[in-house]
């Protein structure tokens, strides 16, 4: 040091520019990329990806780091929490009415992530959705994008075609609201034909954009969030048009309503909870085991690219193959997938129907892969099966950081 | 009355001696192994740290004997605050209350001795200046020259996009 000065930071080996690094969250290492050629070679190959979960056992959302950085001792970590409510002081409290309202969740549920990163959030409370923008920080609120009986104990948000598609549980309906304002631009309940009482929860969109896919389940009687003593889940679809609007009958013009793909016997959804593509393209469902009193496992099917129209008299259009083996029985609710890299997360609660805030031991895991890439998708004759998808990590556990019912997680890149 | 613990010198690049008590020398781990290869050499009682200069060895030494005292809270990772007052006690908070080229001094002393404690410290006060910073903030704080292209920043700013004002 004597014989050579070192008076500047570039002046660092990497290793010590590495050390000064892991102090810091992601958000403050995407600025440090942007200072230097230097010091962008040295933060490229650390994973700076964000996961954003909604912790709905104390109202709550955090970012947080979607690596455990371990090589480079970077501890995965919350990035922030915030209150996931409106700044308003005064609102008026919601009164739940009815049997599904009696038992509904008091928070908020699920999340979708826009391309500017803003993210909108299904808040019971509210009965609407909530947005909030990217800040230095993290996030902030921005506004109450849409609230009302309409949207009543909100579930399932998928972003798409400049709109926001919104579940209401109580209502059992799908709405399209506009990106912009908020404004109901339609709305689409059950097709005709569909029996039973039933309650939608997680929504996704194909990726060719033209279906919603949704998990739903008729209820028993009771709390309607609980499994029942029979698989009752099923895939809705829900057609839409190539500019996003929901599918018309052509003679009289009416919304044709979601329906349930018919399925093979063997695909036993009990309280399905949260479908999610891979980047393979393959449909990943949480949902209970067959058996109601077993733990939670992500189911893993394929879809045809062309969906068949609804009531195609029980033609199997679902290809089962099987479920993650390492995350069985871990009790998870919410999947996300990177969209970068293989890897898969999950948050896992321990209570049964992940609305008893009672419960602070909850996990966000990771598992390395989704598992098909061992696929052989011209096989028609394997059975579904346990697939393997390497170790299960947490990277965020329960034990150490409170986590009171994390439930729906989404991967920002 | 209390035995008088042994010391040992400590002797900086530029030749000169520091006296220290044996529990200060052997928070570095590099002395502490020192130390073990020579045990059976009783006369040794020197340790030559040529890449240390004296005003970086006080420093060290000072930071030593206080943790002895009283040991640094651990750093949490990340870092919560960018104020060092906010993460440790006052002392270490005002110990690397310094100019730049001696804390990056302290870093290199830090990690040549192998003390992890000064590491941890003096390396989360570097990215305590880091933290909430714009990059030409960054750049103004460390003097580091901009040698990106216009198009090159525009597509790493586009590739760690997070809002605009960040």
């Amino acid at each position: 040091m004597s014989s050579r000065p070192v008076l500047t930071l570039e002046g660092l080996s990497e290793d010590l520019q590495l050390k000064i690094f892991g102090h810091l969250n992601v958000l403050d290492l995407r600025v440090a990329a942007c200072v230097c050629r230097h010091w962008n070679s040295v933060i490229k190959p650390l994973d700076l990806g964000l996961l954003v979960m909604t912790i709905s056992g104390s109202n709550e959302v955090a970012l947080l780091s979607s690596s455990s950085f371990s090589k480079t001792s970077i501890t995965s970590s919350i990035v922030q929490r915030f209150a996931a409510s409106p700044n308003c002081r005064k609102r008026k409290r919601y009164t739940p009415q009815t049997t599904r309202g009696r038992f509904a969740f008091q928070w908020p549920t699920c999340l979708a992530v826009g391309p500017e990163k803003q993210l909108y959030l299904s808040q019971y409370k509210v009965q609407g959705v909530l947005e909030f923008r990217p800040c230095p920080k993290g996030y902030q609120y921005r506004r109450t994008l849409a609230s009302g009986r309409n949207l009543a104990s909100p579930e399932g948000l998928v972003l798409a075609h400049n709109s926001l598609y919104v579940v209401s549980t109580q209502n059992a309906t799908i709405s399209r609201l506009s990106l912009s304002t908020g404004a109901l631009l339609e709305r689409a309940g059950p097709s005709h034909g569909m029996n039973g009482f039933w309650a939608l929860w997680g929504m996704t969109i194909s990726p060719c954009q033209r279906y919603l896919l949704i998990a739903g389940h008729i209820c028993g009687e009771g709390d309607f969030r609980q499994p029942t003593d029979t698989p009752t889940g099923a895939i809705l679809c829900l057609d839409l048009q190539p500019n996003g609007s929901f599918q018309r009958n052509q003679r009289q013009g009416t919304i044709v309503g979601y329906y349930a793909i018919p399925a093979p016997a063997s695909l036993a959804l009990n309280r399905p909870s949260d479908p999610q593509y891979c980047r393979h393209g393959m449909l990943h469902v949480s949902t209970f085991a067959p058996n109601a009193t077993g733990g939670r496992r992500i189911q893993k099917f394929c879809l045809p690219k062309q969906q068949k129209p609804p009531n195609n008299h029980g033609e199997d259009v679902i290809r089962h193959w099987g479920w993650l083996q390492e995350a069985d029985r871990v009790n998870s609710w919410g999947i996300a997938f990177s969209t970068k890299t293989d890897q898969v997360f999950l948050t896992s609660s321990n209570t049964r129907n992940s609305a008893n805030a009672t419960n602070n031991g909850g996990q966000i895991l990771q598992l390395p892969t989704c598992g098909c890439h061992q696929l052989d998708l011209a096989s028609n004759t394997k059975p579904p099966h346990a697939i393997s998808c390497g170790d299960l990590t947490a990277l965020v556990d329960g034990q150490r950081v409170e986590l009171n019912q994390p439930y729906y997680v989404r991967s920002i890149d | 009355m209390d035995v008088e613990e042994s010391t040992i010198n400590l002797v900086s690049a530029e030749g000169d001696s520091s006296p220290v008590p044996l529990s200060v020398a052997k928070m570095s781990e590099l002395v502490r192994s020192m130390m073990d290869e020579e045990a059976e050499d009783d006369d040794v009682k020197e340790i030559p740290l040529p890449n240390v200069k004296s005003q970086v060895l006080h420093k060290v030494i000072e930071f030593c004997e206080h943790h002895l005292k009283e040991p640094m809270t651990e750093i949490e990772k990340p870092l919560k605050s960018n104020s060092m007052s906010d993460v440790v006690q006052k002392f270490y908070a005002d110990f690397v209350d310094i100019e730049q080229v001696l804390l990056f001094e302290l870093i290199l002393a830090a990690n040549y001795m192998d003390i992890k404690p000064l590491l941890d410290l003096t390396c989360a006060t570097v990215a305590s200046m880091i933290k909430g910073k714009t990059p030409e903030d960054i750049r103004t704080t460390f003097n580091i020259t901009n040698d990106f292209s216009p198009e090159e920043e525009a597509q790493v700013r586009e590739e760690n996009k997070w809002c605009e004002e960040a």
